[in-house]
């Protein structure tokens, strides 16, 4: 690995990308997730999201700022319909235990390390400037496909919702007509 | 008995979801990060396919629990159609996926797993979350021009059972021996990439792999022997049990949720072809063929002139699987109660006081008379299951 990445602390082990600590099986892994995806169901009556919060962090840092543009907005006032805050939502709850639980897991897995996550051959600046447009693009999709990963394709998944799965094939399909074309920001 | 789920709308105040909800986000997060999800290069590694771990986390998880739930509810602790399951809108599937995928791929992490990885302070998923707050202002903003997409290709709430019209068991156990062969395929396809990128590839078929893919090669077999011995395993389907609605209530429906109702006339077709109809309604004739293939989940309304006897019924609605309710006041009790400016103070009488307070603002909704509809006031939803004759509270 090159020595001029900061992203990780350069371990010997070439499996998985060099990526420090011992992780899960994945079919491990997978098992383990589903069972809480299968608590989510039991317990609360849906499945998990991640975007939702985001949409409405960003409705709230808006209505911080125009509270009135937020009130015409077609799409923005059903988060503050009665006046409530649009962060009073289980997603956002959910979205505060999914970080609590990664950084728990980062800790006591030897992975929580300060760094920018890059291929060798990329720049810090480039490799910001696209996991920036990256999010922006996933910003608008999420909202337009109703969910993300978490909410859309793993959670309607389950309940095979056709909608989750055509999203799901998608998502794949996406990321893999784009993989040529940023092969050098990862290999 | 329904044990599950515990929160059902309605049930509990919503702030009390917030606590659960905390509790099942930590133990989603922590999953995902000993998974190996709060790093972008073995998520990117999906796309390049010699770390096949997103694939087979995702599916894997995907498959546990169509599962679990396909045991909870079969074993009747759960009530499945207590769940929230996403509505599907096609084309905005498709399209919202194939641009998330590009995102994916150009920033590495997926909104959920950038949240793991910022916690695994990784500050390109800071960045990366920073962008998804941005994108989602930017949807929001450009909501004039792209709303009419967004809820274009609406199917309601559409499972692959609806479509195909297969039981959950059966389903489940072909999912299940699909992710089977789909995870030997993906080690094989990793091996294949990782020795011509000069990777190792993860050694994840050990014994823990092996005994999962056991357990799920067990879980299909299981599903399938069930289908089989039971001859009639989706026995549950209600019979047909007609409620009555009232033209208010099917009115509000009309205003609030549309794609909740197919709307049939049930005159005589030619005067249904000649004659004014209620909105969005369809000739009975032009659409009793299609009634076996249309999705349950709709309400199917359906009105003569006055009130329909439950007798004289066309038969062909039986072929309808979903609720089926007839509108109490028909035809002329639309005209009367909804396109008449004033209604006779008996009908108005015999509705119910909620209903009648919406007589005003549905007049003016539908024929465009001056007072402009109020955005509808917080109301308990419309339930889709009625009961047998008498209105909704």
């Amino acid at each position: 690995m090159n020595a001029k990445n900061v992203s990780t602390s350069a371990p010997p082990a070439l499996e998985n990308d060099g990526v420090a600590g011992k992780l899960w099986n994945p079919y491990l892994g997978g098992v383990a997730l589903g069972l809480v995806l299968l608590a989510s169901f039991l317990v609360l009556g849906h499945g998990i999201g991640a975007s939702g919060a985001a949409s409405r962090l960003g409705a709230t840092a808006l209505n911080a700022v125009a509270p009135e543009h937020v009130a015409e907005s077609t799409y923005f006032s059903k988060y503050t319909e009665g006046g409530a805050s649009p962060l009073s939502n289980w997603l956002v709850f959910g979205v505060v235990g999914i970080f609590l639980g990664g950084a728990v897991a980062s800790m006591t897995g030897g992975r929580q390390k300060s760094g920018i996550v890059r291929g060798p051959r990329i720049s810090v600046g480039a490799r910001l400037a696209l996991a920036l447009t990256g999010g922006i693009v996933m910003g608008f999709a999420a909202r337009l496909a109703r969910g993300c990963t978490s909410g859309q394709a793993l959670s309607g998944g389950a309940l095979f919702s056709v909608g989750s799965w055509i999203f799901m094939l998608s998502v794949f399909a996406g990321g893999y007509a784009l993989a040529l074309v940023v092969r050098r920001q990862w290999q | 008995m329904n044990l599950f789920p515990i929160f059902v709308d309605g049930s509990f105040p919503a702030a009390l979801q917030f606590i659960p909800a905390v509790i099942i986000g930590f133990f989603f997060g922590f999953v995902l990060e000993r998974s190996g999800f709060g790093n972008a290069r073995i998520l990117a590694a999906q796309f390049y396919l010699h770390n096949m771990r997103v694939f087979k986390v995702m599916f894997g998880a995907i498959v546990t629990a169509a599962v679990g739930l396909a045991i909870t509810s079969a074993t009747g602790l759960l009530d499945m159609s207590a769940l929230f399951v996403p509505e599907t809108f096609a084309w905005p599937h498709l399209v919202g996926g194939l641009l998330l995928g590009c995102g994916f791929i150009v920033s590495g992490y997926c909104p959920g797993t950038a949240i793991v990885a910022a916690a695994s302070a990784k500050w390109d998923a800071v960045v990366t979350l920073l962008g998804v707050v941005v994108g989602s202002l930017v949807f929001g903003e450009m909501y004039s021009l792209i709303g009419d997409f967004h809820v274009s290709s609406a199917m309601s709430v559409f499972t692959v059972s609806d479509w195909l019209g297969v039981g959950m068991p059966l389903l489940v156990a072909a999912l299940a021996l699909m992710a089977v062969g789909a995870f030997f395929g993906a080690e094989f396809v990793e091996k294949l990439f990782a020795t011509r990128s000069k990777k190792v590839k993860e050694a994840s078929m050990n014994l823990a792999g092996k005994q999962i893919l056991a357990g799920l090669a067990g879980a299909a077999v299981l599903g399938a022997v069930l289908f089989l011995a039971l001859p009639t395993p989706v026995n549950s389907e209600p019979t047909p049990s007609y409620g009555v609605v009232s033209v208010v209530q099917v009115a509000q429906m009309v205003v609030e949720e549309p794609r909740s109702l197919y709307i049939v006339d049930g005159r005589e077709n030619e005067t249904c072809q000649n004659s004014k109809r209620l909105p969005y309604a369809i000739c009975l004739d032009d659409v009793a063929a299609d009634l076996p293939y249309m999705s349950p989940r709709q309400m199917l309304v359906i009105y003569g002139d006055e009130m329909l006897d439950e007798s004289v019924l066309p038969p062909e609605l039986a072929d309808y699987g979903g609720p089926v309710a007839v509108v109490a006041e028909g035809m002329a009790g639309w005209n009367e109660l909804i396109v008449k400016r004033e209604p006779a103070p008996e009908m108005l009488a015999s509705l119910a006081p909620a209903d009648r307070q919406l007589v005003g603002a549905l007049h003016s909704f539908f024929t465009g008379a001056k007072v402009k509809v109020q955005p509808a006031a917080p109301r308990p939803k419309v339930k889709r299951k009625l009961k047998k004759s008498g209105g909704c509270s």
